[in-house]
This record gives C-alpha cells, structure tokens and sequence, in this order.
C-alpha cells in the first residue's frame, strides 16, 4: 500500500518535528523528510543490530 | 457543452495528478473503494474536457475549478496542494463520514473552509466530491 500523508506526518512527529512545522508542510516535503526518517530508521536498526552482535561476541 | 480537451489528453492530465500522488488503483484491496476511484477518475477527466477543472503544475502541483454556478464574486475555486493542515481538518469527522471530510478537506485546500464548499450546487458540489474521494487516499 502506498504511504499516505497521515503516515508521513506521523513518522516526523516520532523525530520531533514541531507539529506546527508538520502541519504547514505540503505533500511533496512531507514525503521528502519522511524519506529521510526512513533512511535513519534503518541505520539505527542496523547500527543497533551491529551493536547487539559485538556484545554478543564479548 | 462541447468539449476543449480529448479524452486522451484528459486522462494525461488526470494521470498527472495521479502520480504526483502517488495514487495507484491497484493498490486498493478493497473493490468497492477501486470501483469509488475508478468512477471519481471517469468524472473527473470528463470535468477536465469541459474545461471545467484544470490541474497545473507548478511549484507543486494545485488544481482550479472553474465553477458552473458561480456564487457570488468567486468562480474559480484553487485548491492548493495537500498539506498536513488540510488532513488536520479532516480530524472532527467520524469515520465513516466520508463527505464531511471531503468537504473539511478541500473546503482548506481552497482556503475557503468547508461550510462555503457546501454551499456548492449540483455539478460543481459533484465534482469537488469526486475530487475529494481521490484526496481522501492521499
């Protein structure tokens, strides 16, 4: 299913975007800075599966 | 009304907007709602071959409707790009009150509020419903 613009103001809510800041973006910024939550989200799932295996091997 | 635009040429411009939204019917599951979109898109690209609805864009993407009955002063209506305010709007309503967020929805869009978007007659009132039903998937 494609993403929606709930999901999109949902995802910068989670960063901490100001909401009136989330509020005053249109759809194409909105997609764009969702986009890049997306791409943190996984690098920090894959920093901490990196982080999850060292301690693993300690 | 004799149509400006081909139907070929219509359903380009509707697909603009489609895309720009990234709106794809072979997403929906639900066929009642495919069969709501298919319809609203039909309507919608014959809006665009009266002349009556033109989407542009431009900086984003907005979309004027050029009014039938006009009310008053106004006759276009432009209805600016989906933003986090107009879907806001839309909070109050039930679930299930699909018209009641279309009107909220795109009564921001135009700026106007919704209760100036009721105040629509007949085919200008249709045609910012079967608009709406395709924002309601944005």
């Amino acid at each position: 299913m494609t993403p929606r613009v709930d999901q999109f103001m949902g995802n910068l809510f989670f960063r901490n975007v100001p909401t009136s800041d989330i509020k005053a973006m249109k759809y194409h910024e909105l997609k764009y800075w969702s986009g890049w939550h997306d791409q943190i989200n996984e690098a920090e799932r894959k920093a901490a599966e990196a982080a999850k295996i060292k301690s693993g091997k300690k | 009304m004799e149509n400006k635009i081909s139907e070929e040429n219509a359903t380009a411009q509707l697909q603009v907007l489609l895309d720009y939204y990234d709106i794809d019917f072979a997403d929906f599951e639900d066929d009642k709602l495919r069969q709501a979109m298919t319809h609203a898109s039909k309507k919608l690209v014959k809006a665009i071959q009266k002349g009556r609805l033109e989407i542009v864009e431009s900086d984003g993407i907005t979309i004027r409707q050029h009014l039938k009955n006009p009310s008053g002063e106004v006759s276009v209506l432009t209805y600016r790009e989906v933003d986090g305010t107009s879907k806001v709007a839309m909070k109050s309503k039930g679930d299930g009150d699909n018209y009641g967020k279309i009107y909220a929805m795109m009564g921001s869009l135009s700026g106007l509020g919704d209760v100036a978007i009721q105040k629509l007659k007949g085919v200008d009132l249709a045609l910012v419903e079967n608009l709406g039903t395709l924002f309601l998937q944005v």
